[in-house]
């Protein structure tokens, strides 16, 4: 629960695609690694069933990790760059062992094969380790409950940003029964090729840096559509949305990059200067097709005044609540995170711990010096002004952005024009070229 | 809603001060029916998109009063007496109008009677925001979900009509009700419409959960700074002695269940103009229905197509 609270404050939403797997039997989940310790996090919050979690031996070196880890129940494996750090390969079978027994209890067990969480555009190379607890659980158990493994997708749209959001997405499940009649050799290379294709499918990976910058500096357009923006806190598109988009215009950019490279590296470019631009003005771009008459004017204002003044104290009180917390934690993050995959995690976990701590205190100290009634309000109201501070403090600055925009453009109608005209050339060349796409 | 209230004046036309109200009933049914044909002669007009929703809300506010008299003058009948027994039902045999009587000083009466009284620019500033802020298929399974509210909740003013404790009891509470500006202003309003009507089901409390519901669906932010202004709106109800607490259960119940019923009705009538070859919404706005997926599930094969 508060692993599923933590995360869904972090995130700003937290997507599930596919099929979930089912509650009971043997699952071995398969996952990509981006996002440090959050990774293991969201299968075990989105699953309604329990989760053994396997974790490198080095990370109990750590006593808050350690301590995580004994509560979590994980299996500790010992890496082979990790001896020099007092890792020992030769307990891995132990390890293995005990694997395969959490499945034979029709456990469900979660594995990294990657080995390690990184920000790398493609996925690293599998271990075999997973592939080899799959396969000698055939071999040395006989497949009690017909193990499935499922291929698991994490997504971010960024991931060491606070309020940003994630897509986990759970593929099809490989049934070890026929795995194993179409494979009689059992070869756990083939299996780990086997999974990999199967989660490189679920993500989103880069053939290079560029591939990367274009692609997302079209998505930004694309998405767009060269609409009036949204009002603000209105209901978002779905993230699916977001990963969609960017999935699309990579099959596109792949298949006509050979066919017609000319045009796809002046559109190419063409976004690129336009998403730095943008950005350089501090412009999102949805916002550069912000319609600049009085009436949406009026409606903004009364929107975002009427919740700045009403919300105000409520915000207030929230941020009085959890400055001292939410300051300890980031000041936590700070020191710990030497990576943008470390952030996330230097967020969420120390908030396991400093969160409810500062609320004990807070509560024990309003049960002592307030009457019942003060304190069991004090008591609903920590937690609700505590979210309500977040989206508040979410929805101020954009509306700020959002109101700084619309006088920029106000006193620079030229600019917006230029920029719609952009954005809107550089969406119909988006157009333009997935026409020529070949019919499949 | 119209017609049911017109066919009840009808059959109750000999009681004293229905005739008056049955005529003011048919002729805002006529002139609903006018709106009605106009805007099937000009469907495809940009302008039906805002005057539909300015029908709706105008129509129903004048159902809020002319409903809860008509319904006080054609049935023979009084609510009150079985409303309080349910109350004391559900408080073990004491009634909370009367348990609360030691709380009710002065100051908390004035305290209560600002956030009763912030109900009408609470919904009204909802019902703006509502009608010209949202995307326009959202805003009218907004307006169909709380037109909803209001119809069911008008039922229960026309056949079980009630005034509430403050005037059942009025001559049984150890004290009157005592405030200040607020309460003073609060009492002015009730005066202004015609006194007190329509207590069961309680709309104060079911139309602002009702924008309050709906905003935690589609504008958390905006959902979560009314929520405790419809707790206190909630509280006010009973400490003004203006509810039994079971009207305000079924106002919630009501509520509650217009959100999503209101959406589900509204998406059918939209498909429904869809196969009919017209634009799913009048005025030709958003032709895009939704589909309707389970809450947070999607379709892997839709996001990530196998190209």
């Amino acid at each position: 629960m508060l692993a599923a609270a933590t995360l869904r404050l972090f995130f700003r939403n937290i997507e599930v695609l596919g099929d979930v797997p089912p509650a009971t039997g043997p699952v071995l989940l398969v996952a990509n690694h981006a996002n440090s310790l959050v990774d293991p996090l969201l299968p075990l919050i989105t699953l309604k069933r329990r989760i053994t979690l396997t974790a490198k031996n080095v990370l109990k070196k750590d006593p808050l990790l350690a301590l995580l880890s004994w509560g979590l129940g994980s299996i500790p494996f010992h890496r082979k760059e990790d001896i020099g750090k007092g890792a020992d390969p030769r307990l891995n079978v132990e390890s293995m062992r005990r694997c395969r027994q959490t499945l034979a209890h029709g456990g469900a067990l979660c594995i990294f094969p990657e080995g390690i969480s990184h920000s790398d555009l493609q996925l690293r190379l599998f271990h075999v380790g997973a592939a080899r607890i799959a396969v000698d659980y055939v071999r040395k158990d006989h497949n009690p409950g017909n193990l499935k493994i499922v291929p698991i997708g994490l997504l971010y749209t960024d991931k060491s940003r606070f309020r940003s959001e994630a897509c986990v997405c759970y593929g099809e499940p490989l049934d070890m029964e026929i795995w194993a009649a179409e494979h009689p050799h059992l070869a756990a290379e083939d299996l780990t090729a086997e999974l990999r294709s199967r989660i490189e499918k679920l993500i989103i990976t880069y053939q290079d840096r560029r591939e990367m910058l274009i692609l997302n500096s079209a998505r930004d357009v694309v998405l767009t559509e060269a609409r009036i923006p949204q009002a603000l806190g209105g209901t978002r598109p779905p993230t699916t949305e977001f990963f969609r988009t960017l999935r699309n215009l990579q099959y596109g950019y792949r298949a006509l990059e050979s066919l017609h490279p000319a045009e796809v590296r002046a559109l190419g470019d063409r976004a690129r200067e336009y998403h730095r631009e943008l950005r350089h003005l501090g412009i999102e771009a949805a916002e550069v097709y912000l319609p600049l008459n009085v009436f949406s004017a009026v409606l903004f204002l009364l929107r975002e005044l009427e919740l700045v003044f009403i919300g105000f104290p409520l915000a207030l009180w929230g941020v009085i609540n959890h400055l001292l917390p939410w300051l300890l934690v980031r000041q936590i993050a700070r020191r710990l995170s030497t990576d943008t995959d470390h952030w996330a995690t230097n967020v969420v976990y120390p908030s396991f711990v400093v969160f409810p701590l500062f609320y004990a205190l807070q509560l024990v100290a309003a049960w002592i010096f307030l009457s019942p009634l003060w304190a069991a309000l004090y008591t609903l109201a920590l937690p609700y002004t505590g979210v309500y501070a977040i989206l508040y403090h979410e929805r101020a600055g954009s509306a700020w952005r959002r109101a700084r925009t619309f006088v920029y453009f106000l006193f620079h109608a030229a600019m917006q024009k230029r920029l719609a005209d952009e954005g809107r050339a550089i969406l119909a060349g988006v157009e333009t070229l997935a026409a020529m796409l070949p019919r499949v | 809603m119209l017609i049911l209230a017109g066919g009840v004046g009808v059959i109750a036309r000999d009681r004293p001060g229905v005739p008056a109200l049955l005529a003011a009933h048919l002729g805002l049914l006529a002139a609903y029916i006018c709106c009605l044909l106009v805007a099937a002669k000009w469907n495809g007009a940009r302008w039906l998109g805002w005057a539909h929703p300015l029908l709706a809300m105008t129509v129903i506010f004048t159902l809020y009063t002319a409903c809860g008299r008509l319904g006080m003058a054609a049935m023979p009948w009084r609510a009150d007496a079985m409303l309080s027994r349910i109350d004391c039902a559900l408080f073990a045999g004491i009634n909370p109008t009367f348990f609360i009587q030691r709380w009710q000083t002065p100051p908390r009466v004035e305290f209560f009677a600002f956030f009763y009284g912030l109900f009408i620019p609470y919904i009204n500033l909802s019902l703006i925001l509502g009608a010209l802020g949202r995307p326009p298929l959202e805003r009218d399974q907004f307006l169909t979900g709380w037109v909803f509210t209001y119809c069911i909740s008008y039922l229960g003013y026309l056949f079980l009509p009630s005034a509430g404790p403050g005037v059942l009891f009025a001559s049984h509470y150890a004290t009157p009700l005592h405030g200040g500006l607020f309460y003073a202003l609060v009492l002015r309003g009730v005066q202004s419409t015609g006194g007190l009507f329509g207590a069961f089901p309680s709309l104060h409390a079911g139309s602002s959960l009702y924008l309050c519901l709906f905003d935690l669906k589609t504008n958390r932010l905006r959902g979560m700074t009314y929520l405790p202004i419809v707790i206190m709106i909630y509280g006010a109800t009973i400490m003004l002695r203006y509810h039994y607490v079971i009207d305000l259960l079924v106002g919630t119940a009501i509520s509650a269940s217009c959100v999503h019923f209101g959406r589900v009705v509204f998406l059918r009538w939209a498909r429904g103009r869809r196969e009919a070859g017209l634009t799913a919404l009048p005025g030709g706005q958003d032709n895009v229905l939704p589909d309707l997926p389970d809450a947070g599930r999607g379709d892997i094969a839709a996001v990530l197509p196998k190209h």
